[in-house]
């Protein structure tokens, strides 16, 4: 039977349709929206004037989008590497083990990952806090027998912030880097026992190169959230200095939400949403390429 | 080069007991051959001597040197792997200098020895490939010569054929047999294919259910086969095998009541220690279609043209089915009654423990 052209294309459409429709009309068309707006004078809600780069100009010289933007990047510094490279490591602990135990094992790394976010906070909030809070006797530690506050000291609270994002998340990470070293057949490392290679010539020439598309999976992937960090900062600077802690997704809320500048919010938001794209297509790109070599 | 000799050699797996009391002395730049049906136990002996399976009890020596307890780098051996084991991530030439790099050989001595093994194996032109870029064969090459530059006391070849297609296994068959006559050195090669093992061991180990059932030349097991088993699993086709009804004897030489017929044997009477639950084992090129006077009488169901041969599967009296051979110009058809002769020097007689009796 010759195959009708125009009958392929028409089920190709049908099929392709309903998707290209929502994802042109929840995607697509409010970033549009979205960078229109971000050259208007608009409220949170209605029209505003055209103002074209006026904005730009503004929300670049805004100190506080300053601090929104230092703030995220030394988040990412704090969280993206530590997290990746622990969860490798756990990874590479919980694959030794077998049977039920791995499983065990696995499930209590992974079980953080499935609270949502207040109970991850409510939960450090306790731990940390600074009259009864458990991790304070670690604290008396290194302040001289006093109990501080890890999310009132502003030097603090990125690092502690960071700590609980890793622990939240990295479940996730193990379970990738977990699937990426099982996909490594064992007759290699017996190839490799027999060519003489220790433990450690193991892990830095066959393991690390072999995981490493996963290694840029999971860096790529922690980028991206932790450039768009909003729930844990907020939560955890509820009653502070907020100002001292904002990160940008924050600073796009309180423009939005807080101060009804819809045109400036939007703005604000396609600078996130480049810097997003460009970085970690960069990263991508440049880490994919080293293990390529 | 180094003789390696296994001595009581056990292995287990909890309570499954998966070799049991194994000892062999392999010589010298021999080709050994570990033949046996799948889970004998033959890769996991392979593993042991590598030092990739612990031994639970017994020795293995290697050389002068007692080598069961070190790791597998110090046991001076090289394997081959099923499915190679190259490391995708490093081209031919990094697969093959790896091991050499990490006992810190010189660099100019180890593009030497790669040089040399490539140009044997011919894979000069692979070597900045990556194992993704190559054939099986190529794959199976590099394999070999990541092997060879070791210089080891003893190749390790695990099932090495066993993935590649059907033209291409016949020629590594050779070119194997070519490479271990050149190098000299010993290997032991597992594999379930008999075809594999005749053609290129010097004594192959047949392996059954955890034990040893035969070591011998590949003539010396396909002729005297130590058990039916052996005698089942070596040779294609197998070995016919009919229940003895009686046994009588003339001039001191059994004479089998089996099939519907009376096959005459050399097989010394004496020699049986008893004439209960017998089976008679003839292969098909020692029983043959003859004109007249044969021992057992049938008729033929199917023809198989081999062209230099003919095999014929043939329903006896007593309604067992046996494959005979005939010339390649064999005019037989199926229906026709045809009368078979057993070669009476080739007859082999197996009482109901396995053990073997022979002709000669």
């Amino acid at each position: 039977m010759l195959r009708d052209r125009k009958q392929e294309y028409l089920t190709a459409l049908i099929l392709v349709g309903p998707f290209i429709l929502i994802y042109g009309a929840l995607f697509v068309w409010p970033t549009i929206q979205m960078v229109l707006l971000s050259f208007t004078k608009a409220p949170l809600i209605g029209v505003g004037d055209w103002v074209g780069w006026d904005n730009y100009v503004k929300i670049l010289s805004q100190k506080l989008f300053h601090s929104a933007f230092w703030n995220t990047a030394w988040f990412v510094v704090l969280t993206v590497i530590p997290n990746t490279l622990i969860s490798l490591a756990i990874a590479l602990a919980v694959n030794r083990l077998n049977g039920w135990l791995q499983g065990l094992v696995l499930a209590c790394f992974f079980l953080p990952y499935i609270l949502p976010v207040s109970v991850v906070f409510l939960t450090w909030n306790w731990i940390i806090d600074v009259q009864y809070g458990l991790a304070q006797g670690v604290v008396a530690l290194f302040n001289g027998g006093e109990p501080k506050s890890l999310t009132r000291t502003i030097p603090l609270f990125m690092p502690t912030v960071a700590f609980v994002t890793v622990w939240w998340t990295m479940g996730f990470n193990i379970l990738l880097f977990i699937a990426g070293l099982r996909n490594i057949s064992p007759e290699i490392y017996e190839a490799a026992q027999l060519d003489s290679a220790g433990r450690w010539r193991q892990f830095y020439r066959i393991t690390w190169p072999l995981v490493w598309p996963v290694t840029v999976l999971v860096l790529t992937i922690q980028l991206i959230a932790q450039l768009k960090i909003f729930d844990q900062v907020y939560l955890f600077s509820i009653g502070g200095r907020q100002d001292a802690t904002i990160t940008l997704v924050q600073y796009i809320y309180k423009l939005a939400f807080q101060q009804n500048k819809g045109g400036e919010a939007a703005t604000a938001a396609v600078l996130l949403f480049g810097m997003i794209i460009v970085l970690s297509v960069l990263q991508y790109q440049l880490l994919r390429a080293r293990g390529e070599k | 080069m180094a003789d390696i000799v296994l001595n009581e050699v056990s292995k287990s797996y909890g309570t499954v007991q998966v070799l049991d009391s194994v000892s062999m002395h392999i010589r010298s730049g021999e080709f050994i051959v570990f033949l046996g049906p799948s889970g004998c136990g033959k890769s996991t002996l392979l593993r042991m001597i590598a030092g990739l399976e612990e031994v639970n009890a017994g020795q293995i020596h290697i050389g002068d040197t007692r080598v069961d307890q070190l790791p597998p780098n110090q046991r001076g051996v090289a394997m081959v792997f099923q499915n190679y084991a190259l490391y995708p991530h490093m081209t031919v030439r990094e697969n093959m200098s790896f091991g050499l790099q990490n006992v810190g050989t010189d660099k100019a001595e180890i593009a030497r020895r790669v040089d040399d093994a490539a140009r044997m194996l011919e894979i000069g032109a692979l070597l900045d490939r990556r194992p993704s870029q190559l054939s099986g064969g190529q794959r199976q090459r590099v394999a070999i010569g990541r092997a060879i530059v070791r210089e080891p006391k003893a190749f390790l070849l695990d099932e090495p054929l066993s993935n590649l297609d059907a033209g291409l296994r016949v020629r590594t068959r050779v070119e194997l047999a070519q490479l271990h006559q050149r190098i000299g050195t010993t290997m032991i090669f597992v594999t379930h294919d008999q075809t594999e093992a005749m053609t290129l061991a010097s004594r192959i180990v047949v392996m059954n259910n955890r034990r040893i059932e035969q070591i011998g030349t590949p003539m010396e097991v396909y002729s005297r086969p130590a058990s039916r088993f052996v005698a089942a699993f070596v040779g294609s086709p197998s070995m016919n095998f009919l229940d003895v009804a009686e046994v009588s004897e003339a001039e001191g030489k059994a004479l089998i009541h089996a099939g519907g017929g009376v096959v005459p044997t050399d097989i010394a009477i004496s020699t049986l220690p008893s004439r209960e639950g017998l089976t008679l084992g003839v292969r098909p090129d020692a029983l043959k279609v003859v004109a007249d006077g044969g021992s057992l009488d049938g008729t033929v169901e199917l023809v198989e043209r081999l062209g230099d041969r003919t095999l014929l599967h043939v329903r006896l009296a007593d309604g067992a089915l046996v494959v005979a051979e005939d010339g390649g110009k064999s005019m037989l058809e199926p229906g026709v009654a045809v009368s078979l002769a057993a070669d009476r020097s080739e007859t082999h007689l197996f009482d109901a423990e396995g053990a073997a009796y022979h002709s000669n």
